[in-house]
């Protein structure tokens, strides 16, 4: 099987033009160094493009793309999109809650989230060593000195 | 009542502070951990809670960022009308403002005391052919841009001497060949090493390399000369340029009368204690204190001085 | 007061039953909260200062070694086992250390990074105390143009890892530099690709992209490929000891680690990571067992772990000698020195002799604190793998949490994690390497801003950047490194390609 993963290309080019694109709203030159402050970006812009082109070149050709492998993963290397979407939704979810329901109820649902991408089908049991475990962090690391916020600022507690 | 248990718990367990039975302050350190602006949030209320003055404690937060910007906006925004919520603050931060192009000023908080100053010194390598002020100025007329200057931030304190004594001397502040250094350590072995020709810092941080004999101070930046240092003013060597890196303390947005003169007597009350003359002498700030409605004029004429100079250096348009 | 007399009153101090315990406290809490992803040794430190407040000040500063050296030390080990490292010196490591970990060699690695660490951390020790005012000099004398040339042959050396494919290393090296680009320009203050968003004026959060990449992208890789069979490894195969061959290929990595560590720590603009990615280079390049990089060699992880240690140390030489904090530790420090009334500097060992060499005598203090602390754990440390994968990966997780939102409260941080957790997933399907993502995040701004700096104070004149000797000589090394390998290839191909074809050698 050859995959043809355009897109990575595609997005690599995409990036590189927006960084051109924003370099060429800054001077490119500077009274003494020369080199001004767009020039850097000017730079990297223009080589990702060109990057991005070869990639696409490379895809044409047929190159392959090999995952890299990692402990605990299947032999066969088969993948679930679900569990994929479960443990991106565990890494979403602060994005959504962390503001308003504080530290300790997203890590509860991060917990929860990870271990059903992982297979873990106890859920009451999951929910309560998440709980603790999260809790355990707040009030250790507050303690501590970092800044993790309240236990429920929507609240205002 | 929780969030005061815990509030109180951990400012009791962090800081040490006197039983709180009251509700803490909220105090905003616009800047990291252990820089200018954290010190600034934190020393006052340690000095305040050893004297007895303000005991109820406090939670602090640190939001860096942007010349202070971002934690100045985020003080603004979660704290409209809180007679307990107060913010240290800055010069850097009025200039930070104008840099930044921030859409909340400081005419959105309620400004309260400044407490501190750093003044700020002009220096050469030892073997330097530039000995005075004279001798700088005639380098500058000479060749503006072979004159390499290091300093902090772009359009921050340093630059902004630069720029004030390249105007007095009837020169283009946008044409100093100003170059920004992340911290005054980078600045001074630059400057000790022959990489640049001057550099401009605050005295605590250069006069320990003076003292050594690894540069030379050719002025200071305040109105008279300064303890210690064997140089002239910039006002003395003939140029009116007097610029002090000042810290300070504003309130929230839309504090009350009452709850703003809670604070400037509590301000008040500590700048007189020993536990904040201590502090002074172990940090090297100079005693800065001006407080209520001076303060705001003060606060006034730097935000007009600090503009114009900017414009001049072409930072701001 | 001699070195050695010094020296001698410092360790009657240091050893003190009470001072001991202050010492073990400083390890234990300094390796705990360094193990975090994202909070590093600084703000380990500048958690802990209020800690010692209330403590007397010899006390307060034998633990400060212990939280210094701990924290340095604490990293390593989730890199290692989790391939999660908590900060950028701590890179390195985990490269080659996390394949070791997978083939049962964990606490293998973990030893030869806490004996790495100790005979880093030693030497420094040592070097402090003899060495530093020469050491410190060295402050002065490297100008921008030389750490330019450092720079570029720190870049131009780390194409080693890169990979499989050249395209895909250098598609992840501008990726990290375009990245390094976001934020407002120290030279003239304008923003560059800030999008008008206030929290990117600072640049993007290096730690972020580091935790994202690392601990979020495996999680997400991992989670998509889970197989429901137990794993099949068991994390002690291979011993919990270094065996008599992985002291043979340790005990010279170690040392080049600190030869490049200590005096690169020393420099204002140096930091832990260009040694950690120098070290590592020419480990890969000295090794006899090229074919193992990148599946497990331990002289990656000794060579770059002692050079992070040994620039810890080197960051003291100018903080003690000459009063400058050069890095963010070194900052706090100095804020813990000015706590208790005193100034760093070249009065400080004449004013506070006691106290300085108390300080020398516990780091090593701290520093055998360590060795005597993590060796006997790294058996145990390691037994974290028998943890069940779905409590390791949602704990893995939440740490980056503690480490992400705890540092910054930025929500923009927050979306920034997920969006990179999923570039780092898409980068490990496709076989991109990560390493240079971040190499070129670290590097490429501070290069740029030497570059910069350099030619503003020759006012434009190229030739500036070859105007000292050790320019010129850094100069020509990064030349040779890209020319050599390819006058070699090319001589190769040349003499192999044409034999099928002419049938004469050429």
């Amino acid at each position: 099987m050859t995959e043809r993963p355009y897109w990575i290309a595609a997005g690599t080019v995409a990036w590189g033009a927006i960084v051109l694109w924003k370099a060429a709203e800054l001077p490119q030159f500077d009274q003494y160094a020369y080199v001004g402050p767009g020039l850097m970006p000017s730079v990297v812009g223009a080589a990702l493009v060109f990057l991005g082109l070869l990639l696409a070149l490379q895809i044409r050709m047929g190159v392959r793309f090999e995952e890299q492998g990692a402990e605990d993963v299947n032999d066969g290397h088969d993948v679930s999109y679900r569990m994929l979407g479960l443990a991106a939704l565990a890494c979403a979810l602060p994005v959504l809650t962390m503001p308003k329901l504080g530290f300790v109820i997203t890590c509860t649902g991060c917990f929860v989230l990870v271990a059903a991408a992982f297979k873990s089908r106890r859920w009451p049991l999951d929910i309560l060593i998440g709980l603790a475990f999260s809790l355990l962090c707040w009030w250790l690391f507050r303690k501590l000195g970092v800044q993790l916020g309240g236990l429920l600022p929507a609240m205002g507690v | 009542m929780i969030r005061t248990v815990f509030a109180a718990a951990l400012s009791v367990s962090l800081a040490g502070l006197a039983p709180a039975f009251a509700d803490p302050a909220v105090v905003m350190a616009p800047g990291g951990a252990g820089g200018g602006y954290d010190a600034m949030a934190r020393l006052p209320f340690d000095a305040m809670a050893k004297e007895g003055i303000f005991t109820d404690g406090a939670t602090f937060t640190n939001k860096g960022g942007a010349g202070g910007t971002i934690g100045l906006a985020e003080f603004v925004g979660a704290n409209k009308g809180n007679d307990n919520a107060v913010m240290s603050m800055g010069v850097i931060m009025v200039g930070g403002i104008l840099l930044n192009n921030s859409p909340v000023t400081l005419d959105d908080v309620t400004p309260l005391v400044r407490l501190s100053n750093d003044t700020g010194v002009i220096a050469v390598a030892t073997d330097s052919p530039i000995k005075t002020v004279d001798d700088l100025v005639a380098a500058l007329k000479a060749d503006i841009g072979a004159v390499s200057i290091s300093g902090g931030s772009a359009g921050g304190v340093d630059h902004i001497v630069m720029a004030l004594i390249a105007k007095e001397a009837g020169l283009d502040p946008s044409k100093l060949n100003y170059i920004p250094y992340d911290s005054g350590a980078e600045s001074v072995t630059a400057l000790g090493g022959g990489a640049v020709t001057l550099a401009v810092s605050g005295v605590s941080e250069f006069k320990p390399m003076a003292d050594a004999g690894r540069i030379r101070i050719i002025a200071v930046t305040s109105e008279g000369r300064f303890d210690g240092i064997d140089a002239p003013s910039l006002k003395e060597a003939g140029l009116n340029v007097v610029v002090g890196n000042w810290r300070g303390i504003v309130g929230a947005p839309g504090m009350s009368p009452e709850g703003r003169q809670m604070w400037l007597d509590r301000f008040a009350k500590m700048h007189e204690s020993a536990a904040w003359k201590e502090t002074l002498a172990k940090q090297g700030w100079e005693d800065a204190y001006l407080s209520g409605d001076d303060f705001v004029a003060f606060l006034g004429e730097e935000k007009t001085r600090i503009a114009a100079i900017l414009k001049d250096v072409g930072l701001v348009k | 007061m001699d070195s050695v007399t010094g020296l001698m009153n410092g360790f009657a101090v240091a050893l003190q039953p009470q001072n001991l315990m202050w010492a073990f406290v400083g390890t234990f809490l300094g390796t705990a909260i360094g193990v975090l992803p994202g909070i590093g040794p600084a703000l380990t430190i500048a958690l802990l200062l209020p800690v010692t407040v209330y403590i007397e000040p010899t006390a307060a500063f034998i633990m400060f070694a212990g939280i210094f050296y701990g924290a340095m030390y604490g990293g390593s080990t989730t890199s290692i086992l989790l391939n999660t490292p908590g900060e950028s010196g701590a890179m390195m490591t985990a490269l080659e250390g996390n394949k070791m970990a997978r083939q049962g060699r964990g606490a293998a690695a973990l030893c030869t990074a806490a004996i790495g660490s100790f005979v880093a951390g030693t030497i420094g020790t040592l070097g402090i105390t003899f060495l530093a005012p020469p050491i410190a000099e060295l402050a002065f004398i490297f100008k921008p143009q030389d750490y330019f040339a450092l720079m570029l042959l720190a870049f131009l050396s780390v194409s080693v890892v890169m990979g499989t494919s050249k395209v895909r290393g250098f598609i992840a090296l501008f990726l990290g530099l375009s990245l390094g680009l976001v934020g407002i320009d120290k030279q003239t203050g304008l923003q560059r690709l800030t999008f008008g968003v206030p929290d990117l004026m600072d640049g993007v959060e290096m730690t972020v992209v580091l935790v994202s990449l690392f601990a979020i992208g495996e999680t997400l890789y991992v989670a998509s490929r889970f197989g429901l069979h137990k794993p099949n490894l068991n994390p002690l195969a291979g011993g919990i000891w270094m065996t008599k061959e992985d002291w043979k290929r340790s005990w010279k990595p170690w040392l080049r680690g600190t030869a490049f560590g200590f005096p690169i720590g020393a420099l204002p603009a140096g930091g832990a990571e260009i040694p950690t990615f120098l070290s590592y280079t020419v480990e890969r390049k000295l090794t006899r067992h090229p074919e193992e990089f990148g599946h497990g060699a331990i002289e990656g992880v000794a060579g770059p772990e002692a050079a992070n240690n040994a620039a810890a140390a080197g960051v003291l030489v100018p903080l003690l000698t000459l009063g400058l904090p050069t890095s963010a530790t070194a900052a706090i420090l100095l804020a813990a020195f000015q706590n208790y009334g005193l100034q760093p500097g070249p009065m400080l060992f004449i004013n506070s002799g006691d106290l300085v060499w108390g300080l020398i005598a516990s780091l090593y203090v701290g520093n055998l604190m360590l060795l005597v602390l993590n060796l006997p754990l790294a058996g145990l440390w390691v037994r974290l793998l028998f943890i069940p994968r779905p409590y390791l990966y949602a704990g893995i997780l939440i740490f980056s949490l503690v480490g992400i939102w705890g540092v910054s409260n930025s929500w923009v941080d927050l979306v920034m994690m997920f969006g990179v957790g999923l570039l780092g997933y898409m980068m490990r399907v496709y076989d991109f390497p990560i390493a240079p993502v971040l190499i070129g995040l670290i590097l490429g701004p501070m290069a740029e801003i030497q570059l910069r700096r350099a030619l503003s104070i020759g006012q434009g004149d190229p030739t500036i950047l070859v105007s000292t000797p050790l320019s010129a000589v850094l100069m020509t090394v990064s030349v040779l490194i890209v020319l050599v390998p390819a006058a070699l290839h090319w001589r190769r191909t040349r003499k192999i390609a044409p034999l099928p074809e002419d049938r004469s050698p050429v």
